[in-house]
């Protein structure tokens, strides 16, 4: 089961689609669920007309009246849930962003083979120039270090050459984003929350005893936001610093509060 | 173009179960779609323009299948007091210098009354405080041209919804990610309807033996949208091209020829040299009374031909009742003329020769009245097409009647819409639209 939110994505269908169908997977084996956020380009035209020469299984809900899809994601746990509703005996569950425009073809067999709870590669995003950052810096946590720049332990880490980013096999961190693989047990015990749903679905899951992991050496490739002028996904502290949000969520997001600041909670 | 109108108490098509179900819901005080009231801003409905026919067939419409429906006017009723017009209650607005069509008094309405869904029906680009004052918002405009600037089109984006009269507009708003939903206008044909054309040339003292070509259209810019010049010119050359015409052929123009917001068309009627050719409609009738509907399609039933090379039209009413009356068209190949003559099928399309931009910076067509002279000589000469053609409008002018329009396009569409209000929507779960 392939479980997709999309709203306003036109720009990367196209690529997402054709990355998508060079996966090196039996497409027969695959069912999309779209949770489809009404758009005010073609997203559903492409979604549809897509669907209409393909050959995959696939279903389109449109988002409920009262929870509507954001372009932050920041707030969407319970459309995530939503699919629980949708699951129909799949071994795993795939959540991917529809703007991921470029995939090694055996992504999905690799995400497969390696056989965990939860598994994802690594996202980037190039620019036009040709260099290449990591992309989901904040919910890809390894020890309450988000991969971002940091000092740890004397080496330096930074969204260009993020955590891991050389080992060769899996490898066990705090939290994966944008394209992972659950299987489906955990799929079905572990629910995900706000704020920042995909963050929280992993740390409850760890709290479970499942485990959580990526795979530094399939890269994958997420849309550049700042190359095509979309508004970019602010993250939860810029909501609160504005007094949009509660400084309470915070805490939900791996911060603590210290003096009148909000300070990361990393752990060993 | 008129202004008699029958409002009838309320009956539905529904089925009695179904209104029954409907009817115990309200009761329980339950979420009920037909619940949403609607607060509808344009000129009032007794307004004889364009604006005013659509406002009402489609707020008694909505009315007679148990809507509540406000009008909120800022033309054809003053201020102070509301008025009770055969049922529906029509609502003045202040109008100041910074707020020319009263927004401010629309919104006030809308609060005041309760109402769900608020509906501005006139010019968009005139709109752009009307979605920043009213929460749940829909614009109903005329698109009549193509290529608007981002400035206009701004506005329109701040609509939560937006419903057009015809599919070129939806098409061209589509272009610039602009979502829009078809809701065309209609004719009532119960109204228009062809009768005795002997007898209708008589009530207007027309001769019965004439060619007649007949104009109804606005003279309210000195832009001349409705392409006086080109219905002008193309008569003129016509009739230098068919010489045996002059002695048979008679315009009849139903406006306001002297019009101060206007052009002067006496006076360009005479430069051009054709003033000796048209008969103009009663000037106190087309500018102070109106004709009441049965006379307007007395007045259609004249006709042999209807001329109208306007250079845009949001969706051309004039040209629908005069194909409810079997009277052929032509009109201009641009907007929503295209649709009117069915792509061609019922009359004849004008190529423009040029587009322009307009003074809102979007193209516009200029038709081209060597064309136009062409197909006025077509309808003169070749009576098998003009009849041909008369038959084909007649028929499908008949597929395009209010109730159709609001039936077909706007109780769907408001549906929708209360399906999106959580006041009115019951709806909490995603639905599933498309699957295998």
């Amino acid at each position: 089961m392939i479980c997709l939110l999309s709203k306003n994505e036109a720009k990367s269908l196209p690529q997402f689609f054709k990355a998508m169908e060079q996966l090196d997977y039996p497409k027969e084996k695959l069912r999309w669920v779209w949770m489809y956020g009404r758009s005010v380009d073609d997203t559903l035209s492409l979604i549809q007309e897509f669907h209409k020469k393909s050959s995959y299984k696939y279903e389109i809900y449109e988002e409920p009246v009262f929870e509507r899809l954001l372009a932050s994601s920041l707030y969407n746990a319970r459309l995530c849930n939503e699919f629980k509703n949708l699951y129909k005996e799949e071994e795993f569950v795939l959540f991917i962003d529809s703007d991921v425009i470029e995939m090694p073809p055996e992504t999905l067999k690799e995400l497969v083979k390696v056989d965990k709870d939860i598994v994802a590669p690594y996202p980037y995003r190039k620019d036009s120039a040709g260099s290449e950052f990591f992309y989901d810096t904040y919910v890809f946590r390894f020890h309450g270090w988000k991969f971002e720049r940091v000092e740890y332990q004397g080496k330096v880490f930074d969204y260009s050459n993020p955590i891991f980013k050389d080992e060769k096999k899996p490898v066990e961190i705090d939290s994966v984003g944008t394209c992972f693989l659950i299987k489906a047990n955990v799929f079905l015990e572990v629910d995900w929350d706000n704020p920042v749903p995909h963050l929280q679905f992993c740390n409850k899951a760890r709290s479970k005893g499942f485990k959580v992991w990526a795979l530094p050496y399939l890269k994958i490739y997420h849309i550049d936001a700042t190359e095509t002028n979309e508004s970019p996904h602010f993250p939860l502290e810029w909501y609160v610093m504005r007094g949009i949000l509660p400084g309470e969520e915070m805490e939900k997001v791996g911060y603590e509060k210290k003096g009148k600041q909000w300070v990361l909670k990393h752990w060993d | 173009m008129s202004k008699e109108q029958k409002v009838e108490t309320r009956i539905t098509n529904q089925p009695i179960s179904e209104l029954k179900r409907e009817i115990a819901d309200s009761v329980k005080g339950e979420k009920n779609w037909k619940n949403m009231k609607i607060l509808w801003h344009s000129v009032a409905p007794f307004v004889n323009s364009g604006y005013g026919n659509v406002t009402r067939h489609m707020t008694v419409g909505l009315s007679n299948r148990g809507i509540p429906i406000f009008c909120s006017a800022y033309w054809g009723i003053q201020p102070p007091g509301l008025l009770n017009w055969k049922g529906l209650y029509v609502l003045p607005v202040r109008k100041t210098s910074d707020d020319p069509i009263g927004l401010k008094s629309a919104a006030e309405h809308y609060k005041r009354f309760k109402c769900d869904l608020g509906i501005f029906h006139a010019d968009f680009w005139a709109s752009q405080n009307f979605p920043k004052l009213i929460p749940n918002s829909m614009c109903y405009s005329p698109i009549d041209m193509e290529n608007y600037p981002e400035k206009w089109l701004r506005i329109l984006r701040a609509y939560k919804w937006v419903a057009v009269p015809s599919l070129h507009a939806q098409a061209e708003l589509k272009k610039f990610g602009v979502n829009s939903t078809f809701l065309p206008h209609g004719v009532d044909i119960k109204d228009y309807y062809p009768s005795n054309q002997e007898q209708s040339r008589k009530a207007f003292t027309l001769e019965k033996d004439k060619f007649i070509i007949g104009i109804v259209a606005g003279n309210n810019d000195e832009e001349t949208r409705k392409g006086w010049d080109a219905n002008f010119l193309a008569i003129k050359y016509f009739l230098e091209a068919n010489p045996d015409a002059k002695s048979d052929v008679q315009v009849f123009i139903h406006t306001d020829p002297t019009n101060e917001k206007g052009r002067n068309l006496t006076e360009l009627a005479n430069q051009i040299g054709v003033s000796k050719y048209i008969i103009w409609n009663d000037t106190y009738t087309t500018s102070v009374l109106a004709l009441p509907d049965a006379a307007m399609n007395k007045l259609y039933n004249c006709f042999d031909v209807f001329l109208l090379l306007s250079r845009r039209e949001g969706f051309c009413l004039p040209a629908l009742e005069a194909q409810a009356c079997g009277v052929p068209c032509i009109l201009t190949e641009f907007s929503a003329m295209i649709e009117r003559n069915d792509y061609g099928k019922c009359g004849w399309l004008i190529k423009p020769s040029t587009k322009i931009y307009s003074p809102l910076n979007a193209v516009t067509a200029i038709s081209d009245p060597f064309k136009g002279a062409d197909a006025l000589g077509e309808a003169y000469n070749n009576e098998a097409k003009r009849k041909m053609f008369a038959k084909r409008s007649l028929a499908y002018a008949r597929r395009q009647t209010w109730d159709i329009a609001i039936d077909k396009h706007f109780m769907p569409l408001l549906k929708e819409i209360a399906e999106e209000i959580p006041k009115l929507t019951t709806r909490t779960e995603p639905k599933k639209i498309a699957g295998n």
